[in-house]
């Protein structure tokens, strides 16, 4: 764990180095609420588990789009406060006409996080959320490629630890693809609207 | 007979003060956000006035809960961390807001799911000694 986090960081300065190239070159008028990437970034292939003990793979991802959040259910505040911000975001799509959206928790803490764990976590949220997580190799392929970082304590002293992690809202377009970041703080209303902008801009929408 | 009365005065004292710094330290806005089904952990909020000396909050426990220990919110290398503090100062005249997204109070091994309605048995200890005892009401975090 110890090597792996300098080269996280670094993976995150080179990711936000390249958001901050694409987002300086794009002539058209962005979303307010976060970052749209100038060139949506392929997901590498990926095995996650779901909530449902199914197999999860970068081409659940294809059709549609999705919002993911990395995050652990054992924790009590900011993973919350971020799943019910998209459960607000998807109760303000859920009236628009042919926007087929998915809402995804990531967990970052396999060892706890079984599919059994995050099935009742996810869907207290809303009954549509999804829960994925695997082993850290995997997680590691998806969440490089979302510039999202986390640390679990190597040796916790008993099942009450915590894990740190980046808090951003990704959003994967409907060709599996990496196409748009948000930043904490989160605002639903926002996020929902510059979701519907992204759809409504879709070639095959 | 001096002797006595200064031990009398002494003891009044001792008795005395600490229940008025005890009455100087307020709560307010205590809440726990309501869990999910199967949740191990859960926080409570709330702010603290301190119109008497300088003190700080160093313990919390609820019969709710195994263990309940003060947090803090680091954000640091691009990660959000939860970090235990021994204290929490609360200066003379100043006020400690424990809000999400920032301090916390951290439950841990939850006995029971915190239903939006209940009630959550609190005691805080300051570094004067002097405990707070009140009832936190649960609230429904998901909406705003």
């Amino acid at each position: 764990m110890s090597t792996r986090i300098p080269l996280l960081l670094a993976a995150l300065g080179a990711f936000a180095l390249g958001l901050w190239f694409a987002f300086s070159l794009h002539p058209e008028p962005e979303p307010t609420g976060g970052y749209v990437l100038d060139q949506p970034r392929a997901l590498p292939a990926f095995e996650l588990v779901d909530e449902q003990g199914r197999t999860f793979s970068s081409e659940d991802f294809q059709g549609h789009w999705s919002v993911l959040y990395f995050g652990f259910t054992y924790c009590p505040d900011i993973c919350p406060n971020a799943l019910s911000v998209m459960a607000q975001v998807k109760g303000t799509l859920d009236d628009v006409d042919g926007l087929d959206d998915r809402y995804y928790l990531v967990s970052v803490d396999p060892d706890r996080d079984t599919p059994e764990r995050l099935a009742e976590y996810v869907t207290y949220f809303d009954p549509a959320f999804h829960g994925v997580t695997g082993d850290f190799a995997q997680l590691d392929l998806i969440t490089r490629a979302a510039g999202a970082v986390y640390k679990v304590p190597e040796a916790p002293e008993d099942e009450n630890y915590l894990v740190a992690h980046s808090s951003t809202l990704t959003v994967i377009d409907p060709e599996g693809r990496i196409h748009a970041i948000f930043t904490s703080p989160f605002d639903p209303r926002t996020i929902a609207r510059d979701l519907e902008r992204l759809d409504e801009g879709w070639p095959s929408s | 007979m001096i002797t006595t009365r200064s031990f009398v005065m002494l003891a009044l004292a001792t008795t005395l003060l600490p229940a008025l710094c005890w009455a100087d330290v307020t709560v307010e806005d205590a809440w726990a956000r309501a869990t999910p089904p199967g949740a191990k952990t859960a926080a409570i909020y709330l702010t603290l006035n301190n119109g008497g000396e300088d003190t700080a909050l160093v313990a919390a426990s609820t019969s709710f809960a195994d263990k309940t220990e003060l947090h803090t919110h680091v954000h640091a290398d691009g990660m959000m961390r939860m970090e235990e503090v021994p204290a929490i100062d609360l200066p003379s005249g100043g006020t400690a807001v424990l809000k999400p997204h920032g301090d916390h109070l951290m439950l841990f091994g939850l006995r029971q799911g915190l239903e939006p309605g209940a009630t959550v048995d609190l005691e805080l200890t300051l570094e004067n000694g002097r405990q707070l005892k009140l009832d936190v009401p649960v609230r429904d975090g998901r909406k705003r």
